[in-house]
């Protein structure tokens, strides 16, 4: 192994160039006689005072040495030091054999330590078995720089400050490439375990308790990240998704759509409800957002302009559910529809309005189909607006749009109603434009007429396919399909509400406006809080609940929606 | 109010309340076993070190006038699964090693709500992450191969949307 020379500066420390000493006492002598010619200069007595009053001992061994020629840099460390008194330590006396410094000694003790430092290190280089007391002197050199960095309060900075203008090195000496690591290597920590073997060292069954804590999309998340969660997640399929059903789902979803299995429900059944769901609820969105955006002067009440999010959060949850209704219902009819038209031939528009109201009858609630029935004429109200064409020039756009057959017709939507669903309809709505909507609603009228060609051997049989049809296009391309809008869901539901006496007549069904007040029914309450909350919050003497009373009272309305003040 | 000691499993004694241990239902279970009174021999805790045991019974003062949890599990369980109180989260501001062994404890001493919120917290870690922030988190590797990957993809192409 190479031995390291004084010359030849072993691989720990390089020595700079222009300092380099002559004998392996030469940096503390010259750091302890430079800060001693310092403190007896006249001039800079008012300001090393403290220094000069406590360090008239110090600096024997350099004594007959010329000053150093740095002088400002150890004045200014003497007011450092002054300034930080906590770097002072108790073993002070026994590292500093030459210092005698006490509490009040501090740059001499770093002196001191790097006096010794270098001496150590210089004999190391002259001594034969360099391999193994470099080992040793690196140790002793690390526990020296720990010992001062951990002591002081700016530790390793502050350390090598007082060490560069006292000894007159260059700073780069203490952060030389191989110096940094010796010191990091003392002063770090055992390496411990990580959060993922922390995790799998936990038993499964408390595994488990922290994953069913999470909503179904950070689970997925956490399958993805490795084959240990996936591992984990997958074997425990049943009792994850019968927990997720048991914390995160309304029971109205679940009996709307309920599990595949109610003792083993899988993932496949989360996955295909959180679809339905986020179908729903970005539609919801879509529509409340064009209801604001197009008729906030006509139906809503006057606002601040920052309401307008929270509004459409809150018209958008309670909107979702009665959308997830129509889905279900949509979902239902079409299959039902498909099944009883393969056994019993086409069905007659009286059976297709027949099954509806079965169907309406099996799985809602009166208060569901009430507030379904409000919320799809609301729906087909806001995808007429899309679909007609208004504006300055309405006959020539319409003219146009039939020419371009980019206007759906309207027993175009009733197939898109059902065919479509509401996935098909909440992608219409990712277009902005109402005229992209219309394109959009154009398109697959058209794909599915293409379809339906195809289905009965007409024509675009032989034709290659242009578009990859979606699977319900596919499915219900034989479906016998009434062009009569209020033939799906509106007449139907009347039918009901009527036989079970929900509703005496015509005139009890809700005006758009009306729907939208339903819709906006509390919405300031839970924005806002409740109005006793505010008033707890002021110290008004006001009679508190007459005002209450007055203003948590919603208008009355008559069936026109016309607000009628109390 | 009377008091016993708890003997942890590095043998440090630490006295505490009745009321205070008697969370632990591991602990209550034990004092009403034994009938008589313990205030002179130390009950061992073997599983749960001292610095474990000082946080534990940290949490359980604090929180021994809570009211017992619902027998029924699932009745509460409908609120926000990841909600922790603004002292519980302060309490569990410690290093990972320590959450975890504070999760084990309260499993071994049977404190429910304990349990309760070390999970959450862990759970907080993963809420809302991308598998490869998840993975920085816990410092795992992504060992999966790239069908295997895809296939998990495919399952939940919806999610992805």
């Amino acid at each position: 192994m190479a031995t390291t020379t004084i010359d030849q500066p072993g691989p720990l420390i390089q020595w700079p160039q222009y300092e380099k000493p002559n004998n392996p006492l030469a940096s503390s002598s010259f750091s302890c006689n430079s800060a001693l010619s310092e403190l007896e200069h006249p001039a800079e007595n008012s300001l090393i005072n403290k220094c000069a009053s406590s360090s008239d001992t110090v600096g024997v061994i350099g004594a007959g040495r010329p000053p150093h020629p740095m002088t400002t840099s150890v004045d200014t460390k003497c007011r450092r030091i002054v300034q930080t008194p906590s770097i002072a330590t108790p073993d002070t006396n026994r590292s500093l054999k030459m210092g005698r410094a006490r509490s009040d000694g501090n740059a001499r003790y770093i002196k001191g330590v790097f006096s010794r430092l270098s001496s150590r290190i210089f004999a190391v280089g002259k001594q034969k078995n360099a391999s193994t007391d470099l080992t040793k002197q690196e140790s002793e050199s690390a526990q020296y720089l720990r010992r001062c960095s951990l002591q002081s309060d700016k530790p390793l900075a502050t350390c090598n400050r007082e060490v560069v203008s006292g000894s007159g090195l260059r700073r780069s000496w203490l952060f030389d490439k191989k110096m940094i690591p010796v010191v990091a290597l003392e002063t770090t920590p055992k390496e411990r375990p990580s959060a993922g073997s922390l995790f799998f060292r936990l038993p499964v069954e408390l595994r488990l308790e922290i994953v069913t804590k999470l909503i179904y999309s950070d689970i997925i998340s956490l399958r993805k990240a490795s084959r240990s969660f996936n591992d984990l997640i997958v074997s425990n399929e049943h009792e994850i998704t019968r927990r997720q059903i048991q914390v995160f789902i309304e029971p109205r979803y679940t009996i709307l759509y309920p599990p595949d299995s109610p003792t083993k429900p899988t993932f496949a059944y989360l996955s295909k409800l959180a679809t339905k769901s986020i179908a729903a609820s970005e539609l919801s969105r879509a529509l409340v957002t064009q209801l604001y955006d197009e008729f906030q002067d006509k139906y809503f009440e006057p606002h601040s302009s920052d309401a307008k999010p929270l509004i459409v959060r809150y018209m958008t949850e309670r909107l979702r559910f009665s959308i997830m209704v129509i889905q279900h219902f949509l979902e239902q009819f079409a299959e039902r529809k498909l099944r009883h038209d393969r056994h019993n031939g086409y069905a007659s528009r009286a059976d297709d309005i027949q099954l509806q109201e079965a169907i309406m009858e099996k799985y809602y609630t009166s208060e569901q189909l009430i507030e379904a029935s409000d919320f799809y004429r609301l729906t087909l109200y806001l995808l007429w607006q899309n679909v007609s064409v208004c504006g300055a020039n309405e006959r020539m756009k319409r003219i146009w749009a039939i020419l371009t057959d980019t206007l759906p017709a309207v027993q175009d939507i009733t197939k898109f109603m059902i065919v479509g669903g509401v996935p098909a309809l909440r992608n219409v709505y990712r277009n902005r434009k109402p005229a992209s909507r219309r394109k959009a609603m154009a398109r697959f009228s058209t794909l599915y007429k293409s379809e339906q060609a195809r289905a009965t051997n007409v024509g675009a049989t032989l034709l290659p396919r242009v578009y990859q049809p979606p699977e319900n296009m596919r499915r219900y391309s034989k479906l016998a399909i009434s062009p009569n809008i209020f033939h799906l869901w509106i007449h139907p539901a009347q039918n009901v509400l009527f036989r079970n006496d929900l509703i005496d007549g015509l005139n009890q069904f809700r005006c758009i406006d009306d729907i939208v007040g339903t819709l906006l029914e509390g919405w300031e309450e839970w924005a806002y809080g409740t109005q006793e909350d505010a008033e707890s919050d002021s110290d008004d003497d006001t009679e508190d609940g007459d005002e209450i009373s007055e203003i948590s009272v919603p208008p009355t309305r008559d069936s026109c929606g016309i607000s009628v003040d109390s | 109010m009377s008091t016993i000691k708890l003997l942890s499993s590095d043998n440090a004694e630490l006295a505490v309340d009745k009321e205070v241990a008697e969370r632990s239902i591991l602990i209550k279970n034990m004092l009403e076993d034994v009938g008589g009174d313990m205030s002179d021999q130390a009950i061992p805790i073997p599983n749960v070190n001292e610095a474990v045991l000082r946080k534990v019974i940290e949490w359980c003062e604090h929180h021994k006038s809570d009211p017992p949890p619902p027998a029924d599990e699932d009745s509460d369980s409908r609120k926000k699964s990841t909600d922790i109180e603004e002292w519980d989260q302060k309490f569990m501001q410690v290093d990972q090693e320590m959450l975890f062994e504070i999760i084990l404890a309260a499993n071994y001493l049977d404190i429910k709500p304990l349990l309760d919120v070390g999970c959450k917290t862990v759970a907080n870690m993963i809420k809302g992450k991308s598998p490869e922030e998840i993975r920085k988190t816990f410092n795992i590797q992504n060992d999966f191969t790239p069908e295997e990957e895809d296939q998990i993809r495919r399952e939940n192409e919806w999610a992805e949307e």
